[in-house]
């Protein structure tokens, strides 16, 4: 049944992808909605007794002392808070620090109750913003709704005019309802952000902004090796969208000469960039050599190529099926095909962009869809989380795939660095590709 | 059924002179997190990790299925983080409607569809509902939907009464 998962743990919702981008940024946001946010991964993988406790404004959690019995939440490892969190928030790396996680979350709830349902959530909104500009030095505010504001079309685009009217700030809505997955949510927020923070500038050659790359798919070794290999091709990184950046190397991000587009939730803004500023992207994950090798040189030479995918043509049945993330998927997909396997197919449960789809290629609409793509006859091989074994009813091999996106992963694959080379050599260390 | 009566009994007797007030009980088990807001007297959630709060609202039914209705955002809380084992053990399932299935009165059905599917599957007839905020905005007669799976399928569907809306941040 549409809509009905029975199998397959949930994924991050579109208000938690919101969430992942404003906790790196020097803006803040705010939620309508009645339940706090708490830090993307609090809990989970690091040992905490709980993700309650002192919250980014000071007030405290009333379940705090919930797991009194000492119990720990490991629910998985998380490399990317290990990794880019620590490093570039300078918490200490494995992320123990509890205080600073939870004063490391830029997002307010706007505590609204039933009350507000029927007399509407703008005051509760604007004292958000109040209480928001006593806890950070914002640059900016994005708003969001959540499901229960979005249920009665709360009109936040005329609280973020009031807000930028009082502050000064630029503030605008980000259209999402909490309905939606994380990317998608990564995605919006980043066109959002793009089309309040941008302003026209001078070309500077040479230079490149990496958008979509974000911290719950993104280790921090994999940003810094895609940062090196920008580097080695010769170009400047002058800003990151989806990683720690600070407003000020936003706000001039027009004047790179290319985007580089690393998920499909940086694909918004790119569009947006090119219809606005006239800066063409390149669009692709550089995991795999061959793609990674493909990247630099379309740096190199760059001609306004568009999308790095190769566009070979998948045959009548699929063999392979990857599921995943869609660039990375396609950088998996990529590499296979370089290394002589074919019919390959990529599926999805996330934000999927047609142009950056083959033939044959799909965004999933649920569990019953994926049990029919992935019991096909000709299928005999996947790549994908292993959480979604249990639906595959015949023998295929089934290789264990990270996917960041998962809420409560039960079998969770560690996410790892795959830039270059180090995507050939974990396939072929599990026996997908022999060199 | 039994457990809504429970609650507004509950309810009946904490509410003095107009104004909530909690029971000291209450008050220390909320403390301990060890309840999954105010809801019902039938059945407890129990404190600690977030698996054993969400098994706690089955209430020790090692037969019964718990299906969250609302949407992805909603699932963020607490007792949701190990949602995915209970899901692959069989004891739990999400159904999301969309937002015009809300606004349309369609997920009503749906979550008819999504029970009796399940209890075909699995053999069960016994259920525990928990929601999202859209099913407290659209006042959803729960009573309606149990009396309508009890008479047309002979299942028996409990509420687990929980809204963020109401009681604000609890777990």
């Amino acid at each position: 049944m549409k809509r009905l998962w029975k199998v397959i743990p949930p994924c991050l919702s579109d208000v938690l992808g919101f969430e992942a981008v404003l906790n790196e940024t020097e803006g803040f946001g705010i939620v309508d909605d009645p339940s706090r946010y708490k830090p993307i991964r609090m809990g989970q993988g690091e040992g905490l007794r709980g993700h309650h406790g002192e919250m980014p404004d000071g007030r405290h959690d009333p379940g705090a002392e919930s797991g009194k019995d000492g119990r720990q939440f490991e629910i998985r490892p998380d490399s990317s808070l290990n990794g880019l969190r620590g490093e570039r928030t300078g918490h200490s790396p494995g992320g123990f620090d509890r205080a600073a996680r939870m004063r490391s979350v830029r997002v307010l709830n706007s505590d609204i109750r039933n009350e507000d349902i029927i007399t509407g959530t703008e005051a509760k909104v604007m004292q958000t913003f109040e209480r928001g500009m006593e806890l950070y030095t914002p640059n900016f505010i994005l708003l969001c709704c959540a499901p229960s504001s979005s249920m009665i079309n709360s009109d936040l685009e005329y609280a973020a005019e009031k807000i930028t009217e009082q502050s000064g700030l630029p503030a605008a809505e980000v259209k999402i309802d909490g309905e939606k997955d994380y990317l998608y949510g990564i995605g919006a927020t980043l066109e959002t952000l793009g089309r309040i923070l941008l302003t026209p500038q001078e070309r500077i050659p040479g230079t490149v902004n990496l958008l979509g790359a974000n911290t719950i798919d993104w280790t921090a070794d994999t940003i810094a090796s895609v940062d090196k290999l920008i580097d080695d091709a010769g170009w400047r990184v002058l800003s990151h969208w989806g990683t720690k950046e600070t407003t000020e190397n936003l706000k001039r991000a027009a004047a790179a000469q290319v985007n580089v587009v690393l998920s499909e939730a940086g694909l918004k803004l790119a569009r947006f960039m090119e219809r606005e500023y006239g800066t063409p992207y390149v669009a692709g994950a550089p995991f795999g050599k061959k793609n990674a090798e493909e990247l630099a040189n379309t740096l190199r030479k760059f001609k306004n190529d568009g999308i790095i995918a190769d566009n070979a043509q998948p045959s009548d049945a699929p063999e392979i099926l990857i599921v995943a993330e869609q660039f990375i998927a396609n950088a998996v997909r990529e590499t296979l095909l370089a290394h002589g396997q074919h019919n390959i197919r990529v599926l999805s449960f996330y934000d999927m962009d047609r142009a950056c789809m083959l033939p044959g290629d799909k965004k999933l609409t649920g569990e019953d869809d994926f049990t029919a793509q992935a019991n096909a006859e000709s299928v005999r091989m996947m790549i994908a989380d292993l959480d979604y074994r249990p639906l595959v009813k015949k023998d295929v091999q089934y290789i264990g795939f990270p996917d960041g996106g998962s809420f409560s992963p039960v079998h969770p694959t560690e996410n790892f660095n795959m830039t270059g080379e180090l995507l050939d050599s974990w396939l072929e260390e599990k026996g997908v590709i022999h060199r | 059924m039994e457990n809504k009566r429970n609650m507004s009994d509950e309810s009946e007797r904490n509410n003095r002179g107009g104004e909530f007030q909690e029971t000291e009980d209450r008050v220390n088990e909320r403390r301990n997190g060890s309840r999954g807001g105010y809801g019902g007297g039938g059945f407890h959630g129990h404190g600690g990790a977030p698996g054993q709060m969400l098994k706690g609202r089955l209430g020790g039914d090692e037969t019964a299925i718990l299906v969250f209705v609302g949407s992805l955002n909603c699932i963020r809380h607490k007792p949701y983080m190990r949602i995915g084992e209970m899901m692959q053990e069989g004891k739990a399932a999400l159904l999301c409607p969309s937002m015009s299935d809300f606004s349309s009165g369609r997920y009503l059905n749906q979550i008819v569809d999504a029970i009796v599917e399940l209890s075909k599957e699995r053999g069960t007839k016994h259920f525990v509902l928990t929601y999202g905020c859209q099913w407290v905005i659209l006042s959803t007669d729960g009573e309606l939907l149990t009396e309508q799976l009890k008479g047309e399928y002979d299942i028996d569907l409990k509420l687990w009464e929980d809204s963020h809306l109401e009681f604000g941040d609890h777990e």
